[in-house]
């Protein structure tokens, strides 16, 4: 029998997924199979609250908003379906998250998504984006339908709470620390943090620094309060912080190991590469999210490293990922006859 | 490892292609993966593998992979084909 290949615009993107504006990326579904694949656009214009929360005079689309319209889209291809038409979904895990290309104001980003498995409520798959027919972004991703995942999850063995992890992000600080000879204490709050990233409301992520190694590390928190615009939208009954919010904070976490750097402060940059991405835990109103990011190569505008953060000590977010500098990369580009 | 493995290897990883992708001339920009960020991360794993720092002029230079081991030669570093 032939599968019938469905479309849908937001009244019916939003009948099957939760996602609402200002946290909707996706504008239409124009093929579909359920259970199998989605193909999708989002137009992206300036009138977008994400595109003024950085100083800058060529306004670009996130990374993270590339993933969470990836995302959006591969939902489709289970949310979709008669069985599961409207449940929640959230993010879990995602692998070798490529960006390729600036995408601006006034473009489309055409999004293709296969899923290549779904049982007990874990869907996988993989996602492309496209802007005028050339690659712009893909991934790999692993989400959870917890109203099925939790049927099978009572059956699995009980997991206590493992701070292991926290304390060995505490000891790799420490041991820099060792090296440091000056002690005094620290005062790096948000006009320091500001001198330092381009983001400002409301794409500006970070509090307060705790500790901090310019060209090495930083420790640092994020408190989330429900006065912040996402809550109330990300969802009504049961707000909580989106996957791709989490993930930024974290970068952000990244970017100040090396934008603290006076050579590099306010130096505008760009994600390229992110692996192993793992959102662990729901992080809802009243938490603190604390963030530990270690730059573990810095070289002509590439930065390499890794960030682990936690709330109360239990891991949340944790990912590899090269950025760089685009100014300091513009000045090693191979010489090209186009 | 003789130095041609060495640098093969090195495209191989920085760019995840097979070794057959490096028949012909393979040049920046003609894969996706050869962009500016995978060409300063085939760079640096290239001066890690050969222990060596190519000037910025070179870095510039380099636009494929035969033009690499032409350079490379300027640093004592013979890569036969």
């Amino acid at each position: 029998m032939k599968s019938q290949v469905l479309s849908f615009d937001t009244t019916g993107i939003m009948s099957c997924q939760q996602n609402r504006y200002p946290m909707l990326f996706v504008d239409r579904i124009t093929e579909c199979i359920p259970l199998k694949y989605a193909k999708g656009y989002k137009l992206f214009s300036y009138n977008e609250w994400f595109f003024h929360g950085y100083e800058t005079t060529s306004p670009k689309v996130w990374n993270v908003i590339q993933i969470e319209a990836m995302s959006q889209v591969f939902l489709m291809t289970f949310l979709s379906s008669d069985d599961c038409r409207g449940y929640f979904a959230a993010s879990n895990k995602f692998n070798k998250v490529q960006f390729f290309r600036k995408i601006e104001p006034g473009d489309k980003l055409d999004i293709e998504a296969s899923l290549e498995s779904f049982r007990h409520g874990i869907a996988r798959g993989q996602v492309k984006g496209y802007v005028k027919g050339k690659i712009a972004c893909s991934m790999e991703c692993t989400i959870v339908v917890p109203e099925i995942f939790g049927k099978f999850q009572h059956s699995l063995p009980l997991k206590g709470v493992d701070k292991t992890s926290y304390y060995n992000s505490e000891s790799v600080i420490n041991n820099f620390k060792q090296i440091e000879t000056q002690k005094d204490e620290l005062v790096f709050g948000i006009e320091k943090i500001r001198e330092c990233l381009l983001n400002k409301y409301p794409w500006l992520f970070l509090d307060q620094v705790i500790d901090i190694m310019p060209g090495k590390f930083v420790r640092v928190i994020k408190n989330f309060t429900y006065n912040e615009h996402f809550f109330p939208s990300h969802f009504p009954e049961n707000p909580n912080v989106p996957g791709f919010i989490q993930i930024e904070c974290c970068m952000q976490a990244f970017l100040l190991t090396f934008l603290s750097l006076d050579e590099y402060k306010r130096s505008e940059t760009a994600d390229r590469l992110l692996m192993n991405v793992q959102v662990k835990r729901k992080i809802v109103p009243g938490d603190t999210l604390e963030m530990f990011a270690t730059l573990d190569r810095f070289s002509r505008g590439v930065a390499k490293g890794r960030v682990e953060s936690y709330v109360n000590g239990e891991q949340a977010v944790s990912f590899e990922v090269t950025a760089v500098i685009v100014d300091v990369l513009d000045q090693f580009k191979p010489k090209t006859n186009n | 490892m003789n130095n041609l493995e060495k640098y093969k290897t090195v495209f191989c990883e920085s760019f995840s292609i097979n070794e057959s992708d490096l028949e012909g001339d393979l040049e920046y920009n003609s894969i996706e993966a050869w962009d500016s960020v995978g060409h300063m991360g085939m760079i640096a794993d290239l001066e890690d593998k050969f222990d060596v720092m190519l000037d910025t002029d070179d870095i510039i230079d380099f636009s494929s992979y035969k033009t690499g081991i032409k350079i490379l030669k300027k640093y004592d570093i013979e890569v036969e084909l």
